[in-house]
């Protein structure tokens, strides 16, 4: 397997952006985010289940070129690539191996196009907000008190 | 003078029309019937074209269409009968006592294919014949008005005949100084008043003759007569401004009541559209919040999700730098160059064995952690920001949530003022009518303002014209004392001028005597005529000749009062002023009624019965006005009751 030169996502979740761009659902649409921030967003929620899931039909053109991954996605993408190594001390060397970080990405950002796709399908975004804000102060409680 | 016969001939509806008003013993009451459209308001115009050459009542359908004055029908039969000139005309014969009076106007109109030319002038004659001479028949113009002016003066002409749809609006339209001008003429005022001005000519003439035989004395009198001109002028202008200020009053007045209860429209409206306007700024404001909200949101989960991995990412950096496992960011091509060369690229010396030993073993372990390191600290800084990102969302989130609440609530507070409003204005069902009164209403405020502006410069003008005008006085008396010539010239003038102070004071006290009888005769009327009576107190004729209604409360309410109470007022004054008048002329009321509803209209036809038995009054109704509850009244008493109505709809005739 080569060096990745970009970051890929599903047919199914092409599919899903391309309702999302007419709607601009969320601001996830091109008029609201970019793609990396998008795909940031994904993995996030993805990464919040903790569970990755395989992209069996993978759209050929991918989603973002490597020039287009901005720093901060690119910077999660290896935290969350550390996070998840067993031994961070010795095995910290792997994070050389791109593929491994971009892929673990893909797989979580896939997990959270899913998410998406619910969102999209029984939500309207300013009912959606709500609900994520009361996940977000959750989450900050749980940060907070740990 | 009473009129016995109007003859119409090719007038308008009229091809040929003769109406009789034979006398009575008892009421001289006569009633036309006609519906809308035969020709009633123009068998009031005929008279007035006969009388005065005016048609003061056209209707706007009349006007705009342009309808010559002759008749259609005759105009029809003079072509078929290959005629070039037909001739409109109307005579109204009347009875003073012995004499028979017949007032005659006749108009020729040059026929053409589309055009009808009045060709020439009208002409106006009047017959006076007697029992015991030949008729006399006068045609000068002088003659003639003297003859219609005896009897129905025409710049009082509107106190005889008269459109009772105009009454609502009489005292508005009716310039006060028509009213002042009426006053005059039926207190006789206008003779003394033609004295006191005739003493004023001689005045002025015996001091001219004065200056001719003294240049001194001619001087200073020029200067007076030039101040005079001006005082009169100055005089003319306040006269104006104050009807103007009275109308305007009045129109406040009127409009005020109207608009009472019912807010205030235009502002309303007004108020509306700001609100309208700041709910669609607030919406645009609420919704690009809101994609801010979606942006802090999105960001929120992203920093929070990864708030522990950020942190603990971050912390093996930190240990990693702390046991220094993190090398230094070597610059490899320099010390790949240092063995290629075999010489130092900093001292330029040669390296020993030993030494490139050392640089491949650094090589050799750099590679693989400098490219870790590398990427560590590419992510250091995004990593530092995500966990202070996390740890400020509390703060941040209130923020953001509080300026939405805070546009949330305004936005409530806007709705709930908007549907208040949107309830008012539609309860509102004449919007129309109440902004053009809005408007008229604060036009003449402003108007109002401007001329009384106006008005005190005027009186402070006047003052000193008048101050200016004594003192030109002095001069004069002291230029002519001067002159021996003149001391019998100033006699007589100083004679004149008492004569034309006495003569003053009479007109005063006549004016006053018959102002007071007016007030009096207005308010008897009035009482009897309207149903309220214990509403209002008196009628009030101003110095100023303003009409004004008391409340038994002691306000002023002419402005207030309902349009039938107004039309009720219009007629009071008009009965006062026939009676005190004692011009006993004929009424003429076209359509009387027709603002006037239920127990007034019983009141008016009583009322108007009992002053037929000392005048004649011809009224025309509608059939709808002339209901069941007046017929009753009038039918009775009337002496003749002509039904008109249409042939062809084209001419009218007497059914």
């Amino acid at each position: 397997m080569g060096v990745p030169d970009r970051l890929n996502y599903s047919t199914k979740a092409k599919q899903l952006l391309e309702k999302i761009d007419e709607e601009n659902y969320f601001g996830l649409g091109l008029k609201g985010s970019t793609r990396s921030e998008l795909f940031l967003f994904a993995m996030s929620l993805g990464a919040e289940t903790n569970r990755k899931t395989e992209i069996t039909h993978p759209y050929s053109g991918g989603l973002i070129l490597e020039k287009s991954i901005d720093s901060k996605t690119k910077a999660l993408m290896y935290a969350q690539y550390i996070a998840s190594l067993e031994d961070p001390d010795s095995g910290l060397d792997s994070i050389r191996n791109k593929s491994l970080v971009y892929k673990a990405a893909e797989q979580y950002a896939n997990t959270g196009f899913e998410i998406i796709a619910n969102y999209f399908d029984t939500k309207k975004a300013e009912d959606l907000v709500w609900d994520l804000f009361l996940e977000l102060d959750a989450q900050y409680d749980k940060i907070i008190h740990s | 003078m009473r009129i016995t016969n109007i003859d119409i001939m090719n007038y308008r509806q009229y091809k040929s029309l003769s109406l009789e008003f034979p006398e009575s013993s008892q009421c001289d009451l006569h009633i036309l019937v006609a519906q809308n459209g035969v020709g009633k308001t123009n068998l009031l115009n005929a008279i007035t074209w006969c009388l005065y050459g005016v048609e003061p009542h056209l209707s706007d359908d009349t006007e705009d269409l342009g309808l010559p004055k002759l008749n259609l029908t005759a105009i029809d039969e003079a072509k078929a009968a290959g005629k070039d000139v037909e001739y409109v005309e109307v005579a109204i014969r009347a009875e003073d006592g012995y004499k028979c009076i017949t007032y005659k106007r006749r108009l020729p109109v040059r026929i053409k294919p589309n055009i009808f030319e009045e060709i020439a002038k009208e002409v106006f004659t009047v017959t006076v014949a007697t029992p015991d001479g030949d008729p006399k028949v006068y045609e000068s113009r002088e003659e003639t008005k003297r003859l219609v002016d005896r009897y129905m003066p025409e710049k009082i002409r509107e106190y005889f005949y008269f459109d009772g749809e105009q009454l609502n609006n009489y005292f508005i339209s009716t310039r006060k100084g028509k009213v002042k001008e009426a006053i005059f003429s039926i207190s006789q005022v206008d003779m003394v008043n033609l004295i006191y001005k005739r003493l004023g000519e001689i005045i002025g003439d015996k001091q001219r003759e004065a200056g001719q035989k003294a240049p001194d004395v001619k001087k200073v009198k020029d200067d007076l007569d030039e101040c005079e001109n001006q005082i009169q002028r100055i005089e003319n202008n306040i006269r104006d401004l104050e009807e103007q200020i009275a109308k305007s009053e009045l129109i406040i007045k009127e409009n005020t009541e109207y608009l009472k209860g019912e807010d205030n429209l235009p502002e309303l409206e007004e108020k509306y559209q700001e609100l309208k306007n700041a709910q669609k700024s607030l919406n645009q404001e609420k919704k690009a919040l809101m994609e801010s909200i979606y942006s802090f949101v999105r960001d929120m989960k992203i920093a929070l999700t990864y708030y522990s991995a950020a942190k603990d990412t971050l912390n093996i950096i930190e240990k990693k730098e702390r046991e220094n496992a993190l090398p230094p960011n070597i610059d490899k091509g320099l010390l790949l160059k240092a063995l290629n060369e075999h010489v130092c690229t900093i001292c330029n010396q040669p390296l020993s064995s030993s030494e490139e030993k050392h640089i491949k073993r650094l090589l050799d372990s750099f590679q693989v952690s400098s490219e870790t390191s590398h990427l560590l600290m590419s992510i250091r800084s995004e990593l530092e920001r995500i966990v202070i990102s996390a740890e400020s969302y509390a703060e941040a989130k209130n923020k953001i949530v509080s300026t939405y609440k805070n546009i949330e609530r305004q936005l409530n507070i806007i709705g709930a003022e908007l549907n208040n409003i949107e309830t008012r204005l539609n309860s509102i069902t004449d919007k129309e009518e109440i902004k053009r009164r809005f408007t008229e209403r604060k036009d003449n405020e402003r108007a109002k303002q401007i001329n009384t502006e106006k008005l005190g410069a005027a009186k402070e003008q006047l003052k000193r014209a008048k101050a200016q005008w004594e003192q030109l006085k002095i001069d004069l008396d002291k230029a002519m004392e001067k002159e021996t010539e003149c001391s019998r010239i100033k006699q007589l003038i100083g004679f004149a001028e008492k004569a034309r102070a006495i003569i003053g004071s009479v007109e005063k006290e006549m004016m006053d005597e018959v102002r007071q009888k007016m007030e009096e005769r207005t308010t008897h009327y009035f009482l009897e005529l309207i149903w309220k009576k214990n509403t209002y107190e008196k009628i009030v004729l101003t110095e100023d000749f303003q009409l004004d209604l008391i409340h038994k409360d002691g306000y002023s309410c002419v402005g207030t009062c309902s349009a039938a109470e107004r039309c009720l007022l219009a007629l009071s004054f008009t009965l006062a002023l026939h009676e005190v008048s004692g011009f006993n002329s004929l009424l003429f009321i076209d359509t009387p009624v027709a603002r006037v509803s239920d127990i007034n209209r019983i009141n008016f036809a009583k009322v108007l019965c009992d002053v037929s038995y000392n005048k004649q009054i011809i009224m025309t109704f509608s059939p709808d006005e002339y209901s069941p509850e007046i017929r009753k009244i009038f039918e009775p008493a009337a002496r003749t009751s002509i039904q008109l109505s249409m042939v062809d709809e084209k001419v009218t005739i007497v059914s």
